[in-house]
């Protein structure tokens, strides 16, 4: 009896996308495992807290470190307030040597309307990525107070 | 079955028809509160509360809103206009209210550039309001005054503000922080220019701070930059050019404006008919009658058109293009105040700055109406003006109609409330563009932490720009046939430009007059 072999075989079409799909995959891979490796913290929030009378602000110095524990320079680093409200000098700014940036935030003065509330901001890397933007991000608090 | 299923259905179209006489006469969904649609242009407060990376949450106005109708124990709703689209031109944002007006959904409270349709009669006039207490002020120096003492004198002679039959249209919310329109230059290329010293440590920058940096120095720059590159120069905002161009507005037209306004002659007599002081917007439309702003015949209007001429002319397309300033090559920006935040947050690396917008001084026409002063003195432009529209609070939705009382009260007592001082630093602070129309409202923070407050900012002694075609049908053939003769398509002589040019505005001034019952002589 003639043995019969079974002859399992993708469509051209398929395959390709396949291939596609499996190279983006890996690509996304490594962007998601090389934000990991990264290190981004708040380092200081100076006051804390922070007098919302229209005119008070804090320094927040953010530091970004690599996955062996070095300042990484020159990476874009932008924050801003995703809870409260307020405003920052600028909300785009690049690590220098010792991998930090220095920003400048004053709350919203509290109002009748608005009453001083701790404000949530969102900061992120921009440039930690090399295929897709897959950001390392923090969340940080600032405590804000009534005047 | 077929009993019931009749009965069912009676039932179903009772209950349809209840609800649609329920949803008329404003009540809508907020059972008898009186709904107040209201229009805040690029100040509308956002959709989503709370930010992203891509979309900025703007949330003031919601809860000033909230605490307004707090106060009014939810009697009155506000409605915030989201389908009008920011971008629209003028004569386009025409289009859309006389859409809404034919459809009985006009908003209460709407920005609309200030006078901009006037002829149309779609205004309520606020003269008498602003005698009125705002009872709503809590602020120690402007509590117990009429509303109008909480903002500063000069703005209710702008055009944008007070009709040409002497209506205040508008409320001011919102002035530029300084000047309107400014420039952003890159310092290695004033260095290389030799408009900033070349020694100077960053961050210490004078141009501009020590001298006024005016429209001859403007041109020098221009001049130098284009002669590097023609891209070197971005100005996106006066190409294509315009009769009504930001030049006319902000940079050259306020003082020639001031001269012609000044002017007097022993034969002609002078804009300020009746000598009291004052130019009244009837006065202003005789005066173009009477050629005070005929090129033809007035030099001093023939020289702003041949200097708008001579700056307009060397825009083309490639500077509207801003690849050279992101990429640090160009060497300056013209553009909106307001563009500072964004700018910041591009992060560029290259170092630059921004001044005041220049504005000709050195004419023997301009010398002596244009003062340079500090931030403080300034007189700057209304940004954000809000009109009540007549067709937003009669009670069939049409201009004529009868006036709804409620929602004009409300209408009113919400302008009020959004001028009171706290409301106008909240929104102030929050949008962090602007400068507040209240006085002493709070400046944004973008405003205190740059050099560009120190800067020395032009004062003209007339605020208003040169006048254009009056109604918007005659604008826009002023338009048409001003970019013509700046493009060099325009077949005739500049003689016969200016007659054409005067003919339509003559023609505009008529108009605009008989729509608002003026009787002009002629």
């Amino acid at each position: 009896m003639k043995e019969r072999r079974l002859h399992f075989r993708l469509p051209k079409k398929l395959l390709v996308f396949l291939i596609i799909v499996a190279v983006v995959a890996v690509f996304l891979l490594f962007d998601v495992i090389r934000m990991t490796t990264f290190d981004l913290t708040v380092v200081s929030t100076d006051p804390n807290p922070v007098v919302a009378d229209g005119k008070s602000t804090c320094t927040l110095v953010v530091e970004l470190r690599d996955g062996r524990g070095e300042p990484v320079e020159g990476h874009n680093i932008f924050v801003f307030v995703t809870e409260g409200g307020g405003n920052f000098t600028q909300q785009r700014n690049t690590t220098d040597e010792n991998g930090q940036i220095v920003l400048n935030f004053r709350p919203l003065r509290a109002t009748r309307y608005q009453p001083a509330t701790d404000v949530t901001v969102k900061i992120y890397d921009e440039s930690n990525s090399i295929f897709f933007l897959i950001p390392k991000t923090i969340y940080h608090v600032i405590e804000v107070v009534e005047p | 079955m077929k009993k019931i299923l009749c009965v069912v259905l009676a039932l179903l179209l009772s209950a349809t028809v209840l609800v649609a006489c329920g949803g008329g006469g404003g009540g809508g969904d907020n059972g008898d509160a009186t709904v107040i649609r209201v229009d805040l242009h690029g100040w509308t407060p956002t959709v989503n509360e709370t930010s992203t990376a891509g979309s900025t949450a703007y949330n003031s106005p919601k809860y000033i809103a909230a605490e307004f109708e707090a106060l009014h124990d939810n009697k009155v709703k506000i409605e915030w206009v989201r389908d009008k689209d920011l971008s629209l031109s003028r004569e386009d944002v025409g289009q859309y209210f006389s859409l809404a007006i034919s459809n009985g959904t006009c908003p209460a409270i709407s920005f609309t550039w200030g006078t901009t349709f006037q002829e149309r009669g779609w205004y309520v006039d606020l003269t008498s309001y602003l005698e009125e207490v705002n009872t709503y002020e809590t602020a120690a120096d402007l509590a117990g005054k009429p509303w109008k003492e909480a903002f500063d004198d000069y703005i209710w002679s702008l055009d944008a503000i007070s009709t040409y039959d002497g209506q205040i249209a508008a409320i001011p919310l919102t002035l530029f922080a300084g000047s309107a329109s400014c420039v952003f230059y890159n310092v290695e290329k004033a260095k290389e220019y030799g408009f900033v010293d070349p020694n100077t440590p960053a961050g210490e920058y004078t141009l501009g701070i020590t001298d006024p940096f005016d429209w001859t120095a403007y041109l020098d720059y221009v001049s130098e930059a284009m002669s590097e590159d023609q891209q070197y120069l971005v100005d996106s905002n006066n190409y294509p050019p315009t009769a009504s161009s930001w030049l006319m507005q902000f940079n050259l037209g306020p003082a020639y404006m001031s001269y012609a306004l000044d002017y007097e002659d022993s034969a002609e007599g002078k804009v300020d008919a009746n000598g009291d002081g004052t130019v009244s917007g009837q006065e202003k439309l005789q005066a173009v009658v009477d050629g005070f702003f005929n090129p033809v015949t007035k030099d001093y209007a023939s020289e702003l058109l041949l200097k708008e001429k001579e700056y307009l002319s060397l825009l083309t397309d490639a500077n509207k293009d801003s690849t050279e300033w992101d990429n640090g090559k160009g060497a300056l920006k013209y553009d909106g105040s307001w563009v500072y935040t964004p700018e910041v947050n591009m992060n560029r690396a290259f170092d630059w700055e921004m001044v005041p917008a220049p504005v000709e001084d050195d004419s023997q026409y301009t010398q002596d109406y244009v003062d340079w002063v500090s931030f403080e003195e300034s007189q700057p432009g209304v940004d954000l003006y809000l009109n009540v529209m007549r067709a937003g609070v009669t009670q069939d939705g049409t201009v004529d109609g009868p006036i709804d009382e409620d929602k004009l009260y409300y209408a009113v007592e919400f302008l009020k409330y959004l001028t009171t001082r706290e409301a106008n630093s909240a929104m102030i602070e929050e949008m962090n563009t602007s400068i507040g129309a209240v006085k002493g409202a709070d400046l944004p923070m973008w405003l205190e932490d740059s050099a560009f407050i120190d800067c020395q900012f032009a004062k003209t002694d007339s605020v208003n720009g040169w006048p254009g075609g009056f109604t918007t049908s005659i604008s826009t053939q002023m338009d048409t046939l001003f970019s013509q003769w700046v493009a060099g398509s325009y077949s005739g002589t500049d003689d016969q430009f200016f007659a054409a040019w005067n003919d339509l505005q003559v023609q505009g001034a008529k108009d605009m007059a008989a729509s608002l019952g003026i009787t002009l002589e002629s």
